[in-house]
């Protein structure tokens, strides 16, 4: 692929990955001009004419679609593996051994831009590094189909409902931190919560970089109810709009607002689910639905899940690399 | 010996590396403890019970069942109210494809989405009165 032609790939990409004002923000952060009302002019009046001007490279490019199109619109698994192990494992030369290998040698020079791969495809091989490597990034491109249903019909007294599946591009990433944390970041799918399938398969692409069985789930039960039990405490950083709390005989106490904006915190009904968790010592806080509120270490509301498999971490809509380790930082910290 | 600490050194010898666990699970399926039925999901299993990882644990409560130490239910969830449950199978293969919805009165088609694992300790087992 020719440069002019990679970076028309990249423009596109950028453009379904993220919004204007995160391109606009990223311009300015460069000190270039970054007005433009409309995805044509910020294409042409403003990308291209950097890039022609060469005040903008295609690296630059690179690590604007990295950053939008990496974090966010997730469903986050989290792992622990041994810390010598790991620095074993990110370590470059192995790490380029297995690259040569399976013919992927050139991602140590630059990340692949691939739109819709016909299989499942590591696009790009990269290390976090401050005076050593702190981690090993390996983010993955693949195409599937998004079901999208149109409408109903009645035929010869049967009832059909039709879809159609439209092909989408989704991104997944596996990060090591060098002290064995692992995150497996999948890209989330509009019609299930069930990601094993995906997390197998997953796990197949990168088991010669990363051998999975050597990791283990972390259990975010605990943040789950720290979070919910100093909900005062933790007022200026977060808003419930779900909770449910399970005793051992499987009944439920579940409340939510009746507002997707309102505060389920400070609420009566909050205080209904503290009652089960008081009279109950081994009754645990199950489902959570809340947000990281905008704060000086946030730019904006994040949305956070955890109510899927013992270590997932479901994040709806995307959001900045900044924001999502602020808000992953935070719940490991709360489930310690 | 009753048939109970039989059942879990048979657990400890086919987990020799997981015996802590295998301790965990046996202080929670102390029968003496309830009267009823507690349950528990095997995301709540490996939070309590701490084993290596979470295949090693589906390993375990595979076992675990099979000596009858636990009794693995396959629920249907209602697609109204998630956390309620309207239909309870052995197996995810008896699931079929519609179901009545007790919870709102209506017949459902089920999806793999509503479908969760439990793990349940009966108080009138085999073990808690040898």
């Amino acid at each position: 692929m020719s440069d002019k032609a990679k970076q028309e790939s990249l423009i596109n990409l950028i453009e379904s990955a993220t919004s204007l004002d995160v391109v606009k923000e990223f311009l300015r952060s460069k000190n270039l001009s970054h007005t433009a009302g409309s995805w044509q002019e910020m294409r042409e009046a403003r990308l291209q004419r950097h890039l022609n001007d060469d005040k903008l490279t295609t690296i630059d490019l690179l690590k604007l679609l990295t950053g939008a199109e990496e974090c966010g619109a997730q469903h986050v698994f989290l792992y622990q593996g041994d810390k010598k192990r790991a620095g074993e494992l990110i370590d470059r030369a192995r790490v380029g051994e297995i690259l040569k290998n399976r013919d992927l040698e050139r991602l140590l020079r630059e990340a692949d831009v691939e739109t819709m791969p016909e299989v499942p495809t590591i696009v790009d091989v990269r290390w976090e590094t401050a005076g050593v490597d702190s981690s090993l990034i390996i983010k993955e491109v693949e195409a599937r189909n998004k079901r999208v249903f149109l409408g109903t019909e009645t035929k010869d007294n049967r009832f059909y409902k039709i879809y159609t599946d439209e092909p989408v591009r989704a991104v997944n990433v596996a990060k090591l931190h060098r002290d064995g944390f692992l995150e497996i970041r999948l890209q989330a799918r509009n019609n299930t919560t069930k990601y094993d399938t995906d997390l197998s398969r997953f796990h197949r692409q990168i088991e010669s970089f990363i051998p999975w069985t050597e990791f283990a789930e972390i259990s975010l039960d605990t943040a789950k109810d720290t979070m919910w039990i100093k909900r005062e405490e933790l007022s200026d950083l977060l808003r419930y709009t779900d909770a449910s709390v399970c005793d051992q005989d499987g009944n439920v106490v579940h409340a939510y607002t009746g507002s997707p904006k309102n505060n389920l915190s400070q609420s009566n009904a909050g205080k209904c689910v503290d009652l089960l968790m008081k009279e109950d010592a081994k009754a645990y806080c199950s489902d959570s639905n809340l947000w990281f509120k905008k704060t000086d270490g946030l730019s904006s509301d994040v949305h956070v899940l955890l109510n899927g498999e013992t270590n997932e971490i479901a994040l709806p809509a995307k959001c900045s690399a900044a924001d999502y380790e602020y808000v992953l930082n935070k719940i490991r910290f709360l489930n310690r | 010996m009753n048939m109970c600490s039989t059942k879990f050194d048979s657990l400890i010898a086919e987990f020799p590396y997981e015996a802590d666990a295998v301790s965990r699970l046996a202080n929670l399926v102390d029968v003496e403890k309830s009267t009823h039925i507690r349950e528990y999901t095997p995301a709540r299993m490996y939070h309590l019970i701490q084993p290596s990882n979470f295949r090693v644990l589906i390993q375990m409560l595979t076992s675990a069942t099979e000596l009858g130490l636990l009794k693995k239910v396959v629920r249907v969830m209602s697609p109204t109210s998630k956390l309620a449950g309207i239909a309870e199978f052995d197996s995810a293969l008896e699931i079929p494809l519609t179901l009545f919805d007790v919870r709102t009165g209506l017949d459902v088609e089920v999806t793999t989405d509503q479908i969760r694992l439990i793990y349940q300790i009966l108080p009138d087992r085999e073990c808690s009165h040898a």
